[in-house]
């Protein structure tokens, strides 16, 4: 499965037929290939999906639902860090607001071995349920305004 | 003053409309007539002014329904609560000036109520962090010890509140919130603290799917009511009634599905809950309105979105025997006398507005809002599209469409029967509206 999609989708009409078609594919792409060079400006993070549990156990997620999905989890794969170190996330609905900056914190246990680290994001009972369609995150660390990873999900009814 | 506080609902909502003991003040100053600093007033505009909370960082657009108060002590100036995804709660003045500015942390996602707790003003809010805070309206400081409130890893709904709860022979005013853990565990809780020190009560347990939404409690029965969802892999959804004194369990249906985005409202009478729920959690859901006896929770009368309407949304409002409920981008008037079986639409909304036979066709609504209390026809919702809509609660015609120009969905909105005016936001503002638009 896919990892990093750096299309920017735009919503409405073809477009966002388009994107879910888009989203489709990228479902099927492995999720431990090596990441294409331009999808990953930096290679410490070195894969990002989603899933609807923290936990990395089957297939990554590109559709969620408001009405039976509870929780977004986002999964990272970072590489190459030690040390304590702050994820931002950043939730673009598809309206084109910012809706969230999620930060998580984690520690770097290992520079030589890879470390899962999550963010989870409510979805029942939340905004998120008012705002369907399209959604982009990106991810940025520590203060470093550099876009290591993105990716888009679908969100429905 | 309404007994049925959820504080999330239709008495925070409808701020105060008690307060004035039926005058309407009409002759009252309006918010908004003097523009504030960083404000922008619009005087050829139903806007009365506009204000952008200061956000540390990028700006969230996202930020909660206003909540408001009346700070008697400055001739009963307004004060409006927002929080947002950006972890602040921000107070304003009633002409928009900002008051204070507080950082939670956590997102902040619920509409805060006010309370008055042994003579001070307390803002009530939930965020995402799994804490409960209690901050003085006046300045925005703690009004608990620090390390008090936090009751969870994450809690996303806000708090429901009730005074002078017996529990065990000590009066104890108490608030109450959900928690929110996606775990097979279900280990979710209701928790009871103490609205004076944050120390908790009582909690209620066992086999608790996720909250959600905002509880709203019966004072008269000591009885609190609220929805659970199903965690992730099943288990725990339904809608509980647990005892104020206690944290012991009344009764549960568990047999309803998920309350995912409903806020459960309780009729005038108290006899009846109003909450939306959905049924089986995965799979292919069925959005059902239930109105469900308090005394058992047993179903007296139910209606079914048909399919492919989508989940029911926020608060169902209820003036007597008319319910206003919003599901997809649809607003549905029934009216319900005591009805069993099938809820029965409202019959005189024969052409609302874009709509067919019962309901209307708002985009994306949220709680809908009725002046009827204050001698109007009038309703009120914020749609998915960046405009606030007003339809004639007789039949559901149009009556006017406000449109913000934000293109994304505006917040359930808050009326101020003081000065006239409504609040809401969307796009990353607060707003304040004319309440004769």
């Amino acid at each position: 499965m896919r990892t990093l999609d750096t299309r920017r989708v735009r919503t409405g009409g073809r477009g966002v037929l388009l994107c879910v078609l888009g989203l489709l594919l990228a479902g099927l792409w492995n999720w431990g290939a090596p990441l294409p060079a331009a999808a990953a400006p930096d290679p410490r993070l070195a894969g990002l999906a989603l899933y609807p549990t923290p936990s990395h156990v089957g297939p990554p997620r590109t559709t969620f639902s408001t009405s039976t999905d509870n929780v977004l989890c986002i999964g990272m794969r970072w590489h190459g860090l030690v040390g304590a170190h702050t994820a931002h996330l950043t939730l673009v609905s598809p309206d084109g607001a910012i809706y969230q900056v999620l930060d998580v914190p984690f520690t770097a246990r290992s520079a030589t071995e890879e470390q899962w680290v999550w963010g989870v994001l409510p979805i029942a009972g939340t905004w998120m349920s008012r705002l369907l369609g399209v959604w982009h995150l990106t991810v940025t660390l520590d203060d470093s305004p550099a876009v290591l990873g993105q990716t888009e999900w679908m969100l429905t009814q | 003053m309404n007994h049925h506080l959820g504080l999330a609902g239709q008495a925070s909502l409808l701020a105060l409309l008690a307060f004035a003991a039926g005058s309407w003040p009409a002759g009252a100053a309006r918010a908004g007539q003097l523009p504030a600093a960083g404000s922008s007033y619009r005087p050829s505009s139903p806007i009365l002014w506009t204000a952008t909370p200061n956000v540390p960082g990028p700006v969230s657009a996202a930020l909660s329904a206003p909540g408001l108060y009346f700070d008697a002590t400055h001739g009963n100036q307004a004060q409006i609560f927002i929080g947002g995804n950006a972890g602040i709660k921000q107070a304003y003045r009633g002409d928009g000036k900002a008051l204070w500015n507080v950082a939670l942390h956590g997102a902040v996602q619920d509409r805060a109520p006010i309370v008055d707790v042994a003579g001070t003003n307390v803002v009530f809010v939930t965020s995402q962090d799994g804490w409960v805070s209690a901050l003085r309206a006046a300045d925005g400081t703690s009004f608990w010890p620090l390390a008090q409130g936090q009751i969870a890893g994450s809690v996303v709904a806000g708090v429901a509140y009730e005074p002078a709860v017996n529990v065990g022979g000590t009066l104890h005013d108490l608030v109450f919130a959900g928690t929110y853990t996606d775990s097979l565990a279900l280990d979710n809780q209701l928790v009871a603290l103490d609205a004076r020190t944050g120390a908790p009560v009582w909690s209620f347990g066992g086999g608790l799917g996720l909250v959600p939404t905002a509880p709203v409690v019966d004072w008269s029965n000591q009885t609190i009511y609220f929805g659970s969802a199903a965690v992730t892999g099943g288990g725990g959804q339904g809608v509980w009634a647990v005892n104020t004194t206690d944290g012991s369990l009344r009764w549960a249906n568990k047999g309803l599905g998920s309350v995912v985005s409903s806020i459960p409202n309780l009729s005038a009478d108290g006899h009846t809950l109003y909450v939306g729920t959905v049924a089986p959690p995965g799979g292919s859901p069925t959005y059902t309105l239930n109105a469900l006896r308090t005394v058992d929770g047993g179903v007296r009368a139910a209606f079914k979105a048909p399919s492919g309407v989508g989940a029911w949304r926020g608060l169902a409002w209820v003036d007597g025997s008319a319910v206003y409920a919003s599901a997809g981008d649809r607003l549905y008037a029934f009216s319900d006398a005591g009805a069993s079986g099938t809820l029965p639409l409202n019959t005189t909304w024969t052409k609302p507005y874009q709509g067919g036979p019962g309901y209307a066709g708002i985009p994306g609504g949220g709680t809908p809002l009725s002046l009827a209390a204050a001698g109007r026809g009038t309703l009120y919702v914020g749609g998915r599209d960046g405009a606030v809509y007003k339809l004639q609660a007789a039949d559901g015609t149009l009556g006017g469409r406000l449109d913000l120009g934000s293109g994304t969905a505006v917040s359930d909105l808050t009326y101020d029967v003081l000065h006239n005016a409504f609040y809401l936001t969307t796009g990353g503002v607060l707003y304040a509206i004319d309440g004769s638009w």
